[in-house]
């Protein structure tokens, strides 16, 4: 069943044009799950890693349009995309044997013995929890079937984590909110969110440490910080109509910045497609910053209709590190990456 | 099982003293048992009843030292850790640090009880639970009244149903 030839998918999740894409990019729901009788990950030695993988091994078994690798006995590079892709903590894929399970379309992934013995996850584009706790929970059951799950009736499932005991269940969706921040109503929407009982954070790369309520690319991620005391339906419906609320305030802002200052906002959005369709070499961290202007400018239809929202999410993943160095073995990773997204931009014409 | 002593290291070695209607048991890994003196050999403990006997009131006060602060004997996770960190060590934390777990999950979430989903099985067991519960007070209210029949037809219900439970696990 192990899979030793890294194969990535060209087309997964991301390359998908999903609902309300213009403000969300991406919903994810993360199931942990642990196997009675085996201690914690943290607490492991290498008998209990031998006897969750014995039982890895049987949850898998016989599962068809999926490949199971160790991590292990993977290149550093493709440890590094699968951290880039965000299915894998940076740092926690060294050492330890860790073991992921990928379908082929990526919809769905379940990473063994990382914090957790069982972490199932899926990732849809665009405003889609229910859809990614319907694969998540699909999965579950098929698990359930083979495993016996560490449970109490009073704390639910029990994880290593406190915050994520109960359900088990993490759900997050990733913002993209340039107008609420050019409003400068950013710290004032960040701390609503918190208040609410959620938990924000930026996205930032591994190169960046940016300061709150000021994150590259305006790139910002929501999730429940706690998955216990309630069920999985009211969480999601709970981030549901936060997410809503933020969208709409969100568009309010564009309708209005858009209004109050166009010279400025259209300068921005152009300067942007001119430095990347032109550009010899160029930085994460600037690259990130003109993708999402042109993400703004295809909200005001201001770029090329050809370009889609998906197209550009797609970009602002593999731009990243190691996906760049993947494609073109270049010395020079900002020379790469100014190629490929030259090409990306310019194909459309 | 952990070490009682260290509580990081899997126990090797367990003793039993039963003085006095009194037992104490303990139970503690290679490493600590050789710091206590008592050696062993790569396959079989060297049995020294003298120096077991010497060693052996050092090796118990190391352990009820140990005693006041609370450990999970399966992972050896103690509850100072649990609270800096909030994270447990396996599922037995769960019952070993119950009374921290709800106060924490009381604090933050506003309830410690689960209401969400349940692993099938388990779904299972607690919905005939509940039942034999209903059927239980259906009892007590016939015996009450007096109506032997009802009341002897409901409990070999309840006993059969309590069979079948123990048969299932």
């Amino acid at each position: 069943m192990v899979n030793s030839s890294f194969k990535i998918s060209k087309n997964a999740w991301f390359n998908k044009e999903g609902p309300e894409s213009d403000v969300v990019i991406s919903s994810c729901i993360n199931l942990k799950r642990n196997i009675e009788g085996i201690v914690f990950p943290e607490k492991m030695d290498k008998k209990d890693s031998d006897s969750l993988f014995d039982e890895v091994l049987k949850a898998v078994e016989n599962m068809y349009g999926f490949s199971f690798y160790h991590l292990n006995n993977l290149k550093i590079i493709e440890r590094q995309i699968l951290a880039e892709r965000n299915y894998i903590t940076p740092g926690a894929s060294l050492g330890g044997e860790q073991s992921i399970l990928i379908k082929d379309n990526e919809e769905i992934l379940v990473i063994f013995n990382e914090t957790d013995h069982i972490k199932i996850k899926s990732i849809k584009s665009g405003f889609n929890l229910r859809k990614a706790y319907n694969c998540c929970n699909e999965f579950d059951n098929i698990f359930d079937g083979k495993l016996k799950f560490a449970f109490s009736p009073q704390f639910g499932y029990l994880t290593s984590e406190l915050s994520s005991s109960g359900t088990g269940m993490n759900a997050s969706v990733m913002l993209f909110l340039p107008a609420i921040k050019r409003a400068g109503k950013i710290d004032k929407a960040l701390a609503e969110i918190t208040r609410s009982g959620l938990a924000v954070k930026g996205f930032a790369t591994e190169s960046n440490s940016c300061s709150s309520g000021d994150f590259l690319g305006d790139l910002y991620i929501v999730d429940n910080r706690f998955s216990a005391g309630r069920s999985e339906e009211d969480i999601i419906i709970q981030l549901e109509s936060i997410t809503d609320i933020i969208m709409n305030y969100e568009r309010e802002m564009r309708n209005r910045v858009i209004e109050n200052d166009r010279i400025n906002i259209e300068d921005e959005i152009f300067r942007a497609k001119g430095i990347l369709e032109n550009c010899r070499k160029i930085s994460i961290t600037e690259a990130i910053r003109h993708i999402s202007s042109l993400k703004l400018g295809k909200y005001y239809n201001l770029i090329d209709k050809n370009i889609t929202y998906s197209q550009l999410n797609c970009l602002l993943l593999q731009i990243q590190k190691s996906h760049i160095k993947s494609i073109q073995d270049n010395s020079d990773e900002d020379i790469s990456r100014a190629e490929y997204i030259r090409n990306n931009l310019l194909r459309n014409k | 099982m952990r070490c009682d002593i260290c509580g990081n290291n899997r126990a090797i070695i367990h003793i039993q003293q039963i003085a006095r209607n009194e037992e104490i048991n303990m139970s503690i890994c290679e490493k600590c048992a050789k710091e206590k003196g008592l050696t062993i050999n790569n396959t079989e403990l060297n049995v020294n009843l003298k120096s077991l006997l010497k060693n052996f009131a050092e090796i118990k006060r190391a352990v009820t030292k140990k005693d006041h602060v609370k450990v999970c004997y399966v992972c050896g996770k103690t509850l100072e850790d649990l609270k800096k960190t909030g994270k447990t060590g396996c599922p037995e934390c769960y019952k070993e640090f119950s009374r921290y777990i709800t106060s924490f999950l009381m604090t933050n979430t506003g309830s410690s009880e689960h209401k969400g989903k349940y692993p099938f099985k388990i779904n299972i067991l607690t919905q005939r639970m509940k039942k034999i519960n209903n059927l239980q007070s259906l009892l007590n209210k016939a015996l009450k009244n007096e109506e032997f029949e009802e009341a002897a037809y409901l409990r070999d219900k309840i006993k059969l149903m309590e069979k079948q439970l123990e048969k299932d696990g």
